[in-house]
């Protein structure tokens, strides 16, 4: 906690997506009935929140190759 | 370690043992009532007890290595990693140890031991796989942090936590007589608070029991907040979850109108309740049934309609009183939260938002412009801490953990806060 720095509330770990940009809204008609009825909709079901988690597991990993890193932990 | 090098075959191994536990693991809703708060005990620290817990492990490494296998062995290897002392607390699911690394008994941790439950003997209780599925995947500075699982003899579960010895914000909170503190220190604390959530929802993880009880202090001053005993994964679309979670007080309009299709959106309104709490040291909403939440929700804040909140009188459980309140003005938070400062009021307004999908994000929330107002956050080491309040711990240990002792506040509380006259 460095008093002369300004405060960040997000201590440091703010992490944006390296590979892909996230947008506000995607054509996917599967997702129709959750945008739209009134049971998802006014309880506050965020289709968004779903968008941010198949993009993110959709590109999480997609550089890692677990053969190769094994290799380089046993040498 | 000490085991034998030499390990025997299993010379049983065709003909196992039939034991107790079994694959299957209930609903783990099933068994859920109302006002249903996360059943596990929080490791909460307290003063020696007197008893010392028989089962301690006594270090047995020739415990017939033979008759080990492989997992077993590891097993055995991650228990003795760690020494278990006293007991601390003592709840109906779960007891809480002190303990401490073996290799460096510096290190002290919390072992929370997780009791077999006569619901669910069939397998886990399920307070204890959400609290290792989504604790061991949560690595912030804001979130308890889960050093290993291990099991006992009886195959119980055996979580090991972090150590966090200054108690909760509750006993903070609650000790209007020895703690002052002021809002320089809720900035500070409902940052680290923010952050947390901020971090389970990044992490697509619902906490869903977010109160003052939860909120656990590191012997640095770092809230932390703990017991992912109902906690979930963001669902999918067309996939309910339960309406009964969270706990009363910092239950969310849409959970107590049975919404099944929900956001993070209801972690975010415990948070303005804490918020709230932290402000007034009582809690803000304190019903204790929920028609009296949701009438209590209606006075302080504001009755949900359909002009506020369109479609709200079509959700399965929507019911208001008769009489309609308006949703109260800026000006009424002003005079009730003054010491928080315009930029506070407008970031409390926001996280009790009733329509849901008008409320703030935890995100949204950290880019809020209070942060930067003065005065600046408390350093963490400069915040107030507990001194003496070891009968309060005690006191604090004897009532079901996860559970607010509402016979002995809520009633008090009732008689406090009175929305009706004064605002």
């Amino acid at each position: 906690e460095d008093e002369s720095k300004p405060y960040d509330p997000f201590g440091g770990l703010r992490a944006e997506p390296a590979r892909y940009v996230l947008h506000d809204s995607y054509e996917f008609p599967h997702l129709d009935d959750a945008r739209h009825n009134d049971n998802h909709r006014v309880p506050g079901y965020s289709v968004h929140e779903f968008y941010a988690r198949a993009m993110f597991e959709a590109f999480a990993g997609l550089g890692v190759n677990i053969g190769d890193e094994k290799a380089n932990d046993l040498r | 370690m000490a085991v034998s090098p030499i390990v025997a075959y299993p010379s049983d191994a065709l003909h196992p043992q039939p034991t107790q536990h079994a694959t299957g693991i209930p609903s783990p809703l099933k068994q859920l009532t109302s006002a249903q708060a996360s059943s596990n005990g929080t490791p909460v620290p307290t003063a020696p007890v007197q008893q010392q817990q028989g089962s301690a492990p006594t270090s047995a490494p020739s415990l017939a290595a033979a008759t080990l296998d492989l997992s077993e062995q590891l097993n055995e290897e991650e228990k003795r990693k760690y020494f278990k002392g006293k007991k601390l607390g003592e709840g109906t699911y779960a007891n809480v140890y002190f303990g401490y690394v073996r290799s460096d008994p510096s290190q002290l941790v919390a072992i929370k031991k997780i009791k077999i439950q006569k619901e669910y003997t069939e397998g886990m209780a399920p307070d204890a796989v959400r609290e290792i599925k989504h604790l061991q995947e949560l690595k912030h500075p804001n979130i308890i942090s889960l050093l290993s699982v291990f099991s006992s003899k009886d195959q119980n579960l055996n979580l090991v936590l972090e150590y966090l010895p200054l108690g909760d914000l509750e006993m903070l909170i609650r000790d209007d007589a020895g703690i002052r503190y002021g809002s320089a220190d809720i900035k500070a604390w409902m940052g680290m608070l923010t952050r947390a959530v901020w971090f389970c929802h990044d992490n697509f993880v619902l906490h869903r029991d977010i109160k003052p009880n939860n909120l656990l202090i590191a012997g640095d001053g770092e809230v932390k907040l703990a017991d992912f005993g109902l906690a979930r994964s963001f669902s999918d679309p067309y996939i309910a979850m339960t309406s009964n979670v969270i706990t009363r007080w910092y239950r969310p309009p849409e959970l107590l109108f049975g919404a099944r299709h929900y956001s993070g959106a209801v972690d975010v309104w415990s948070v303005g309740c804490v918020f709230a709490e932290l402000v007034l040291r009582t809690p803000f909403l304190a019903g204790e049934t929920e028609m009296q939440q949701i009438s209590l929700i209606c006075k302080a804040i504001g009755t949900p309609t359909d002009d506020n909140w369109p479609g709200v009188s079509k959700l399965p459980e929507y019911t208001v009183d008769k009489e309609v309140y308006p949703v109260r003005t800026r000006s009424s938070y002003m005079e009730m939260f003054p010491t928080i400062g315009s930029e506070g009021v407008d970031l409390l307004m926001k996280t009790l938002a009733l329509d849901p999908k008008k409320r703030i994000t935890a995100r949204q929330m950290l880019e809020h412009e209070w942060w930067h107002r003065e005065p600046r956050p408390t350093r963490k080491r400069d915040l107030p801490r507990k001194q003496g309040g070891e009968e309060k711990l005690a006191a604090d240990l004897k009532r079901r953990p996860g559970v607010v002792d509402e016979e002995n506040r809520g009633n008090k509380v009732a008689r406090k806060l009175d929305f009706g006259g004064a605002l």
